[in-house]
């Protein structure tokens, strides 16, 4: 998946940007603040539809303007895909090839891995964290998958407000044996999607992770349910969520949430049996996430057949010469690659054709 | 507004009330008004002010009219073994639109979501059993929207009904005829594929 060209409007710093890419690496250096992290952040846009970096768009619109649009011309699979998002205040537009989509159809168009220096938060920060780096890269996958979630979602919404209601006397608690069918199949979708996601990923984790290691240390992924053990290979089926519900009942009344699902799920990470978050040391959970990122692209790629867009955040002056040198080796032809960095001569380090972008207050000036 | 006449700008304010109507349709329309025939102004003043004098609930089957009850249940050229439940009265609209149904319906006003506050005592569920008890009716079709609010109405009244030794339907979800395979959304395509059936 190659971006050929890149527009951006209104967008941050940006008031009017076209770029043409280099089709294998782009390192956009510059001093802070001057704009480097927004250029990916449009392309993380492009594919996401959100930012990562805020949950409110009007942040990303420039100052003095009421709309931000990005478009991007896309290679994916031999074919050209014209990609637009316009944004106001008001509403958001998403086009493919000029024909408007709504969030659900555009959702995996244009495919991305983002490393940022905050992704140790998979690593050191709560469940949440660990549960949207998994499910982030379903949705760019299998576009079902967003419906599903978004309609287990809704009925979350609406049994929470539900068990409040009873427990406050308001309704009966008959009224739950009409959202619990619906909760528990969504329930078994969104586990059986992310069991067998996770099966891949934490192969692809272990090997990755040996290689950084030179053996020493072993990853493992845990999927983990908080009341329910749960057996990898043979997942609970709706009618089994349903007699769990019914076991939870009088505590979810009580504390008037739900106890069971995919929301309260926990993945583990352990290293050499041992759980990373809260005895792993710096350096160990540096390398696990880089291990993570590695198997997050080689399986986007093994599922559609072609590398996302590789996104890598001023996490060069994070890692060790040795993991600088192991990413690098990763980054081969086909994978495009944009890297922000203050560091003028890392292109050089590489050892690759790359362009360089130098970014001044909203201004790009093509380099070396 | 002061580009108009009062009462021209007063009219425009009242038609931009209207869902569908921006302020530039208003406009038009309140022009459009004006322009004509008194009587024809007279006519749809009066059309409006006499439907909503004369309309209400069907106390049968909550469908809007102006008889009691209203002409599909009074009608005894209709099955009246079979009735129909649907969300709003356009939905019934829908479906009469088809010609092809001749039971009779029973409308909801509304779906169950605590979100809202709607709980089923608030929907015309009520008056649903009162209705079906001591009734000739043996099968009772579900036709609220597929949501997740309307499947969990469904799945209320099913279990409502089902004592009453009624049978429950609920209409099929699956892909619009005369369409393409290729440009139906997954979700409805899983759920055609779902609900397949022998030939």
């Amino acid at each position: 998946m190659k971006l050929n060209k890149l527009l951006l409007q209104n967008f941050r710093n940006y008031l009017n940007l076209v770029l043409v890419p280099h089709p294998n690496l782009n390192i956009i250096y510059g001093r802070n603040a001057q704009g480097k992290s927004n250029l990916l952040e449009s392309i993380y846009y492009l594919s996401f539809v959100n930012s990562y970096r805020t949950k409110n768009d009007k942040q990303i619109i420039n100052w003095d303007k009421n709309f931000f649009r990005l478009e991007g011309d896309l290679e994916r699979d031999g074919q050209n895909y014209y990609i637009e998002i316009s944004c106001s205040e008001k509403n958001k537009r998403l086009k493919v090839n000029r024909v408007e989509l709504d969030r659900s159809k555009y959702f995996g168009t244009m495919r991305t891995v983002l490393f940022t220096p905050d992704d140790i938060f998979v690593i050191k920060g709560g469940p949440n964290f660990r549960r949207k780096y998994l499910d982030r890269q379903i949705f760019q996958i299998y576009s079902r998958y967003y419906n599903i979630y978004s309609d287990f979602k809704k009925v979350l919404y609406q049994r929470n407000t539900l068990l409040k209601q009873i427990a406050k006397g308001y309704m009966g608690k008959g009224q739950l044996e009409i959202w619990d069918p619906q909760y528990a199949t969504l329930c078994s979708e969104i586990l059986k999607r992310r069991i067998s996601f996770l099966k891949k990923l934490r192969l692809l984790t272990a090997k990755y992770h040996q290689k950084l290691t030179d053996n020493k240390e072993e990853i493992e992924l845990q999927y983990k349910m908080e009341c329910f053990t749960l057996n990898e290979n043979k997942l609970p089926s709706p009618e089994e969520i349903l007699k769990h519900l019914n076991i939870l009942r009088k505590s979810e009344i009580e504390k008037g949430i739900s106890l069971l699902g995919p929301h309260r799920d926990e993945i583990i990470i352990n290293i050499d049996g041992y759980v990373l978050r809260d005895f792993g040391s710096q350096g160990q959970q540096r390398t696990a996430i880089l291990s993570l990122k590695m198997a997050e692209l080689e399986l986007i790629k093994n599922e559609t057949g072609e590398f996302p867009v590789l996104l890598l955040d001023d996490v060069m002056s994070e890692l060790d010469l040795f993991r600088q040198h192991f990413l690098a080796e990763s980054i081969t032809a086909n994978i495009q690659t944009f890297i922000t960095t203050t560091d003028k001569n890392i292109g050089e380090k590489l050892g690759k054709d790359y362009l360089g972008v130098e970014v001044t207050k909203g201004n790009v000036y093509l380099g070396g | 507004m002061l580009e108009y006449a009062k009462p021209v700008a007063r009219l425009i304010n009242e038609l931009n009330k209207l869902p569908g109507i921006g302020p530039k349709t208003a406009q038009r329309l309140a022009f459009h008004i004006i322009n004509s025939d008194i009587k024809e102004a007279e006519a749809l003043a009066s059309a409006i002010t006499e439907s909503k004098k004369t309309v209400h609930f069907c106390p049968v089957c909550g469908n809007l009219t102006d008889l009691d009850p209203c002409y599909i249940c009074r009608n005894p050229n209709r099955d009246t073994s079979i009735v129909c439940v649907v969300e709003h009265p356009r939905d019934l609209v829908a479906l009469e639109k088809t010609r092809e149904y001749k039971g009779l319906y029973h409308v909801l006003h509304g779906v169950i979501s605590p979100m809202d506050n709607v709980g089923p005592e608030m929907l015309k569920i009520p008056q649903l059993l009162d209705r079906l008890k001591d009734s000739n009716v043996n099968e009772v079709v579900i036709a609220t929207n597929p949501t997740v609010e309307g499947e969990a109405t469904a799945m209320y009244l099913a279990r409502l009904i089902k004592p009453l030794e009624v049978k429950v339907t609920r209409i099929a979800h699956g892909l619009p005829v005369g369409g393409d395979l290729e440009y139906a959304d997954q979700d409805t395509l899983t759920r055609a594929f779902e609900g397949r059936r022998e030939l």
